[in-house]
């Protein structure tokens, strides 16, 4: 029998021009085998075998002959419906002649017995003919079965992916592009599952920019079904296809995976365990080996590739990684360069306002303003969505896709930027945004919205400024008012990650001058020695480098200064295993204020300070967050200090250019040695107030009874803090202060600005009234130094006369 | 997440809290995250009032619920709070709030009329910007230390 002739072919036997007998995915899987490239075996159950099936059984003309009586109007979604209704029943209720089954289970025991299984596990996809072409491709075209087992099954399913050349979406696509419905045959592939760990899709081209110098992967937990469907939303990571470095990754929450059920051998939705919901679903050589496969695939085809891959759990790295698929990427590869032009349809009264409703992904860029449909189904989008409506759902599958022509924009509660929704609307060149979370039940049907899938934002109302918008203003002028320069920095204390664009936006700090760290470890929800003793180290280190980088990120490029965790022992206690890591082993002493904290742990316990070592190199190299620097708390000798900077530096934590290391200013001592600390090597002071306020003046600063007392404004601390700014001035090394004195008080203030401190930082709430303060204080300076340098004939003289400046020397 | 364990400094904290609103009829506390032994150690002094614990995250809250079901749980954001939550509240309180959210707070008790209760995270700077001038006292209760702006009578009962 001659190639052509043959019902069934081993994917080693195929090649790229086996296209018209076994379809575009098939004679790739055949072509990938070929190349080398670590493919699960599998055979193609060949269109020729469909065609005997159609014309032996005389259902063929029978099948053509619905289609064309019942689609009368082409744009009138209910015809398809209809049509594939009536034609897959014909398909699936004829009976298979037997010569084609037994062909098909003989392949089927050879793959089983090749793999060392009895009945083993297989994927069945349908590859239709005239699909998969670099001008006709579109994504899930036809049926996938997973986690097939056993001769029966697999005929049932081979019998299921034929008729699924008449989805109504598929006769749709054929009838837009203009394919005749007789020429396009069918093929499936029967390939062994991956028993996946993790999986997705890899593109060899930036989907969503274009860009080609880029590898971007995508992948969760699971078989790659939920990435491909996109029902969820996957981990993301960009990676340089020239070095292959990972240059941006994104940790999506990932609460849902498909996963084989053990007993009953099907596909089911589970929930991902909390401990995993957070993390990487790939390792770094991971990322590494499927970046550089992605790499030699595209090379291989000479054009960027839409590649499918999957981990398997059961084998040993690397020979765990497989590549299930591939084939052209179709979007950018007919398009130069985004062309998406905002279309626009005047609806209500436009509004200049601007409510966001919700945001997302922006998965095809554009802007668009409508009214917005909420169709949570098919039947929903059928009785909904006219021309122009913003099409607002869960997730849109292969059979949207007549809906989705006729949308002028789309918003999907799930999804990355290669989920259906995303590919299908950049396709067809409509903005769409995905992962909303919750669009389908914030925004309701009937509304108007303005769909910004520049930025991901669905905005209420029509917002003519951003649908149509006017020449550029510039923003500057007004925002200028609110935000005047200062000499010296503002920046803000921040403690919780969530609110770190919000406060960014509201306020626009320079930069993060103390990133706590308490309220990351009340999240991990555990003593960090019993972490270490689980063996939980990565989990502490991810939920550090995850809370921190997104501050990072949002404040990029200014500064974010991490402060080292500064738990009090006593604190601890509520962290399960602290009775047994402080209370036990007797760190709780009787004034805790004074106790085992700051510095010390650090050189007491290195391996926890190890640990947050390795989650600030985490963020600063792998996700390239250089602008990440480090503080220690509570610092009261030289000694520590010198070990606990050793260790930073074992754990690759060195001062340079872009990298400083601070120091808290709390302790008396550190103050009056601080030409000590600055010649072991310091970049920045940061002054904890109220500490040095405490132990300056030696009353507990928790004790009600000596509260009257307490003033950070005694003149022996303002002394400590004026020798420790000159001092750090004359030597180079920066001086800040993350206490509360200066919002309380006003003339700390200016007191502050007077001696030179580089920056302040404060809390939320008070960034704009500091930067107001701030930038009055440094006009009144300069004004007294004009008047001073008039008065002494031109030459100008430092100057020092705040309200203390007498006293001070 | 399972639930934290109690600190040193809780039954100090109930008794003060269980002495000056003995008549209250609502109390809520902002935040519980995964300690609710303040709340439930309230109700159990103070049966007649209803407690009432808010937080962001619905897992926590739901653990709390099934460990304490004598508690009332609100998924609830301090910064964009749900006014029928709070309202008629007699106190609300807070345990080692974020600074972020400590005005937020202090806003909201403002708004309903009620005392409010903070007990700080012993940060260095406590985080905190607590005007004393408009009468909030930090209090030492035993163990327990902590910031409070009320109406002067329910301190007084106190001694």
């Amino acid at each position: 029998m001659s190639q052509g002739k043959k019902l069934v072919l081993w994917f080693e036997e195929l090649g790229k021009g086996d296209i018209p007998l076994v379809g575009g995915k098939n004679a790739n899987l055949g072509e990938m085998t070929k190349a080398g490239i670590p493919v699960p075996p599998g055979f193609a159950i060949t269109a020729q075998a469909y065609e005997r099936f159609i014309e032996e059984t005389n259902i063929a003309q029978k099948i053509y002959g619905i289609i064309q009586e019942t689609v009368t109007d082409k744009n009138d979604p209910k015809q398809y419906e209809e049509a594939s209704e009536k034609t897959r029943k014909v398909i699936e209720s004829t009976t298979m002649p037997k010569y084609i089954g037994n062909a098909i289970k003989e392949a089927y025991l050879k793959l089983s017995k090749q793999t060392k299984m009895s009945d083993v596990f297989v994927a069945v996809r349908s590859s239709a003919t005239a699909e998969d072409l670099a001008d006709a491709s579109f994504a899930g075209q036809q049926e996938t079965y997973l986690n097939v087992k056993g001769p029966d099954d697999l005929l049932d399913k081979t019998v299921k992916c034929w008729s699924s050349l008449f989805t109504p979406r598929a006769i749709f696509y054929r009838t837009e592009k203009g394919f005749k419905h007789e020429d396009v045959l069918i093929s499936v592939g029967v390939q062994k599952m991956v028993n996946s760990r993790a999986a997705g899709v890899s593109f060899t081209i930036n989907p969503v920019t274009g860009d080609r110098s880029q590898i971007v992967i995508e992948g969760n937990w699971g078989l790659g079904e939920s990435v491909v469907s996109g029902s969820v939303t996957p981990d993301d990571y960009i990676v340089d296809k020239e070095s292959l470095k990972v240059i941006e990754r994104k940790i999506a929450k990932k609460t849902v995976e498909y996963i084989r059920d053990p007993k009953t051998g099907k596909t089911i939705h589970a929930e991902v365990p909390t401990e995993r919901q957070n993390q990487p679903c790939l390792t770094d050589k991971e990322i590494h080996v499927l970046a550089e496969l992605s790499k030699q695939i595209e090379q291989h085809y000479g054009k960027p590739q839409d590649i499918e891959w999957a981990i398997d759990r059961d084998l040993p790295f690397p020979e765990n990684v497989f590549i299930v698929q591939s084939r052209p990427e179709t979007v950018w590869s007919l398009r130069a360069a985004p062309t998406a032009e905002p279309e626009t349809r005047k609806t209500t009264a436009p509004t200049t306002e601007r409510i966001v409703v919700v945001q997302g992904l922006p998965a095809s860029p554009g802007i668009y303003a409508g009214k917005g449909k909420v169709a949570i189904t098919t039947e929903d989008a059928a009785r909904l969505i006219k021309k122009g409506d913003i099409l607002i759902t869960k997730m849109t599958a292969p059979d949207w896709v007549p809906y989705m022509r006729v949308a002028g924009a789309i918003v999907t509660d799930d999804g990355g930027m290669t989920c259906h929704a995303a590919i299908v609307s950049r396709e067809l060149g409509i903005p769409c945004i995905v992962g909303t979370e919750n669009g389908s039940k914030v925004l309701k049907s009937g509304q108007d919205y303005t769909v910004d899938a520049k930025t991901g934002v669905v905005y209420e109302g029509t917002i003519e400024e951003i649908a149509r918008p006017a020449p550029v203003v510039t923003v500057a002028a007004s925002a200028a008012a609110y935000t005047p320069v200062t000499g010296t920095k503002i920046y803000v204390n921040l403690s919780l990650p969530e609110v770190a664009e919000k406060v960014f936006n509201e306020s626009k700090p320079d930069g993060v001058g103390l990133l706590r760290a308490e309220h990351l470890m009340l999240a991990v929800g555990k003593h960090p020695r019993l972490l270490i003793e689980e063996g939980g180290e990565e989990k502490m280190i991810n939920a550090f480098a995850d809370g921190v980088r997104k501050v990072a990120e949002v404040f990029a490029p200014g500064p974010v200064v991490y402060r080292f965790l500064d738990f009090k022992p006593d604190e601890f206690l509520s962290l399960p295993g602290g009775e047994k890591y402080e209370e036990e082993a007797g760190h709780v002493g009787p004034n805790p204020l004074i106790g085992y904290r700051g510095c010390f742990r650090y050189i007491k316990e290195p391996d926890v300070f190890r640990l947050e070592c390795r989650a600030i190199r985490k963020v600063r190299e792998e996700y390239g967050q250089k602008n990440l620097w480090v503080m220690l708390p509570f610092v009261r000798t030289l000694a520590e200090f010198r070990v606990a900077k050793k260790l930073m530096e074992e754990e690759g934590l060195v001062r340079g250019p872009d990298f400083k290391l601070w120091i808290m200013v709390e302790v008396p001592s550190s103050g009056i040695i601080i030409d000590k600390f600055i010649e072991e090597g310091i970049d920045g002071v940061s002054f904890g107030t109220n500490d040095y306020t405490m132990l300056i003046l030696g009353l507990d600063r928790n004790d009600a009874a000596v509260q009257e007392l307490y003033d950070e404004r005694d003149l022996a601390v303002l002394r400590l803090v004026s020798h420790v700014i000159r001092v750090c001035r004359e030597r180079g090394v920066t001086t800040s202060i993350c206490g509360q004195a200066p919002s309380n008080y006003p003339e700390y203030l200016e007191f502050f600005i007077r001696e030179g401190a580089t920056s302040i930082s404060v809390n939320p709430d008070v960034v704009v009234r500091t930067r107001l303060m701030t930038a009055s204080f440094e006009q009144k300076l300069l004004l007294e130094e004009l008047r001073q340098a008039r008065k002494s004939g031109g030459e100008v003289k430092p100057l020092f006369e705040p309200k203390w400046s007498k006293e001070l020397e | 997440m399972g639930l934290l364990l109690e600190l040193h400094d809780t039954e100090d904290l109930l008794e003060f809290i269980a002495r000056s609103y003995g008549k209250a009829g609502k109390i809520v506390e902002i935040g519980v995250g995964a300690y609710p032994w303040i709340a439930k150690g309230a109700k159990e002094r103070l049966p007649e009032t209803k407690v009432v614990v808010t937080d962001t995250n619905e897992e926590t809250l739901a653990t709390i619920k099934k460990a304490c079901p004598e508690i009332e749980v609100v998924c609830d954001d301090i910064l964009d709070p749900q006014m029928r939550v709070y309202e008629k509240a007699d106190l609300i309180y807070s345990l080692r709030p974020p600074p972020e959210i400590v005005r937020e707070i202090m806003k909201l008790a403002a708004k309903v009329g009620c005392d409010v209760l903070i007990r700080p995270y012993p940060d260095e700077e406590g985080g905190y910007s607590y005007p004393m001038s408009e009468g909030w006292r930090l209090i030492t209760h035993g163990r327990a230390v902590f910031y409070w702006l009320g109406k002067p009578d329910s301190y007084v009962r106190q001694t």
